[in-house]
């Protein structure tokens, strides 16, 4: 056991470098994940983790063992993937005793049954996966992944294939079971909501890079980059200031002291149930969106007004 | 009036594909020997199952086509397998012209190619070249058929294999070997009506120990009308039509 270390990975494709010196330490134990759009290597990053693809250069190593060169199942880490890749042949609990099959554990039955109990699949354990519900798919293939126990385990886009309802409470589940298991989870992602409410730190990739590694208030709250603070987020940017459209206020008198004011426009105004977004073009061409709550009034389109927040709630990020 | 019409197109176009094989089927139970309707009999079936070297040339053709439908569908499922590894549209795409070249091409080449290997070894045409040639021409119908099968499956599968333990081997043997279960037997379904079926390439393969039901039933039908081809073409027909809509299924399943 120990913290999963990647040291100057580098991987090329025929047509272009897909990861481009990535080095990052996983904590043990830790709700890890690889943020990024799609193509920018973390999938990648994930393959040559679990041993599908070899880096070109660099070590990843877990508690000090290298694992380069070391087959798939050579390796102390399971993957949960995108399509789940449940066997169609074999059922719930046949697929979950793959693996303690392929290792001769004698003590399959009694792990198999904890498993289906662990994901609250009991009920299904006779179920082949064209039977099943999404969800179920889903909570099949963790079991499948977990019931070996492994030092990590990756998770690609685990939750992409489902719909948007039964996303969040999985999300929900696969947190808590993180906790309970205690096992390392490697979690990459596309998306940012996902990303900022599971884990406990998140390292955003870009172009094969990382842009940058903190815990989802860090890269929320302080992103490094441009490209960070977008990609988490709608941004209003004011020259290099940055300022989140939760953040920004409007009034139609100019605010008390302190405050970082703008004077702009009203263009467009828009009920979103939740709260109101008001769009205001500033004299210098900036566009400025400000997501208000109910109660601070209605703007109309041509309204000449103050745009305006607290400082702390502004992201200054170098160029 | 369009909802008049389709039934009745449907019924002039199944005729056209279908009333040659039903008045052949018509006429082997008549029980006159020419093409004029005297009454039901099973005198030509009666005649068919009498016949020793019918009874032969069905043996042959049984024999082939059970040995070389084996022998195509290891080759053509392992070779479909390693096309999909590969993933290369070429060699993929190369497949296509051995279905497209022209059936007497091929048999003329493959006695070609027997030909000259006979010089170098002391060996004569026979069954052992039948089915070689049968092997061949079977090989791209398997391959296809698996094929169609490997593309519709999750690449992960054995990635998921080898990421709970699996070697290579236990990864194919285990999990794309029953997963590609249905396409193999489709495909030696397939493997084994072409087989069945085939005369042209049989033909110039074959050494005298080797007639094939499909080449006696040719030899009949050129010396004249005779019922007894029909009654044998009939219990093909409905053998191989079994054979075919068991195949569909399994391509389904």
């Amino acid at each position: 056991m120990g913290d999963l270390q990647l040291e100057a990975i580098y991987k090329d494709f025929p047509s272009h470098r897909v990861v481009d010196g990535i080095s990052l330490t996983i904590p043990q134990g830790c709700f890890y994940s690889l943020l990024g759009p799609s193509g920018c290597g973390k999938t990648t990053t994930l393959r040559m983790i679990a041993g599908f693809d070899e880096p070109d250069r660099g070590l990843i190593r877990l508690g000090g063992r290298t694992l380069n060169g070391l087959r798939p199942y050579e390796r102390p880490v399971t993957t949960v993937f995108q399509s789940y890749a449940l066997f169609p042949h074999l059922t719930a609990a046949e697929n979950i005793a793959f693996g303690l099959k392929r290792k001769g554990d004698p003590d399959t039955a009694r792990k198999v049954k904890e498993a289906l109990d662990l994901v609250q699949l009991s009920a299904k354990a006779d179920r082949l996966p064209a039977k099943m519900s999404g969800g179920e798919r889903q909570r099949t293939a963790l079991a499948r992944a977990l019931v070996l126990q492994p030092e990590v385990l990756l998770l690609d886009e685990p939750l992409s294939a489902l719909d948007p309802k039964l996303r969040k409470q999985m999300r929900l589940e696969l947190k808590e079971l993180q906790a309970r298991v205690g096992i390392t989870f490697l979690f990459i992602t596309h998306d940012q909501e996902e990303a900022l409410s599971l884990s406990d730190r998140i390292a955003v990739m870009n172009q094969g890079r990382l842009e940058q590694i903190g815990t989802p208030q860090e890269i929320y709250l302080a992103p490094a980059t441009r490209f960070v603070a977008g990609f988490l987020g709608a941004v209003n940017w004011v020259g290099a200031i940055g300022v989140r459209p939760e953040m920004t206020r409007i009034s139609r008198e100019a605010p008390g002291n302190g405050a970082r004011v703008v004077e702009a426009t009203v263009s467009s105004a828009m009920f979103l149930g939740d709260c109101f977004q008001v769009e205001t073009k500033t004299p210098a061409g900036d566009s400025i969106i400000a997501q208000i709550a109910h109660g601070i009034g209605e703007f109309q389109r041509g309204e000449r007004v103050h745009v305006w927040w607290h400082p702390g709630d502004e992201m200054a990020i170098p160029q | 009036m369009k909802q008049r019409l389709l039934p009745l197109y449907v019924v002039c176009l199944y005729a056209f594909l279908h009333l040659p094989l039903m008045i052949l089927c018509a006429f082997s139970f008549n029980s006159s020997r020419f093409t004029v309707w005297e009454g039901f009999s099973l005198v030509w079936y009666q005649a068919m199952w009498n016949d020793g070297a019918l009874a032969e040339a069905t043996w042959n053709s049984l024999l082939i086509a059970v040995v070389s439908t084996v022998l195509a569908t290891i080759v053509g499922t392992l070779g479909a397998y390693g096309l999909w590894k590969r993933n290369s549209k070429i060699l993929s795409g190369s497949l296509y012209l051995s279905l497209v070249t022209p059936e007497i091409i091929t048999g003329i080449a493959l006695l070609a190619t027997f030909q000259w290997a006979f010089r170098y070894f002391q060996l004569q045409l026979g069954m052992h070249t039948v089915i070689l040639a049968h092997v061949t021409f079977s090989i791209a119908y398997v391959l296809l058929v698996v094929m169609a099968r490997l593309r519709t499956a999750d690449p992960a599968l054995e990635e998921a294999a080898l990421d709970l333990g699996a070697t290579e081997w236990q990864a194919f043997r285990l999990v794309t070997l029953p997963m590609l279960k249905p396409g193999i037997a489709a495909a030696a379904l397939l493997a084994f009506t072409v087989s069945f079926d085939d005369y042209v390439i049989t033909s110039l393969v074959a050494g005298v120990d080797s007639e094939t039901l499909p080449m006696m039933l040719y030899a009949m039908a050129r010396r004249g009308a005779n019922p007894v081809v029909s009654a044998i073409s009939t219990v093909i027909f409905v053998g191989l039509g079994i054979l075919i809509v068991a195949s569909e299924r399994l391509q389904k399943a």
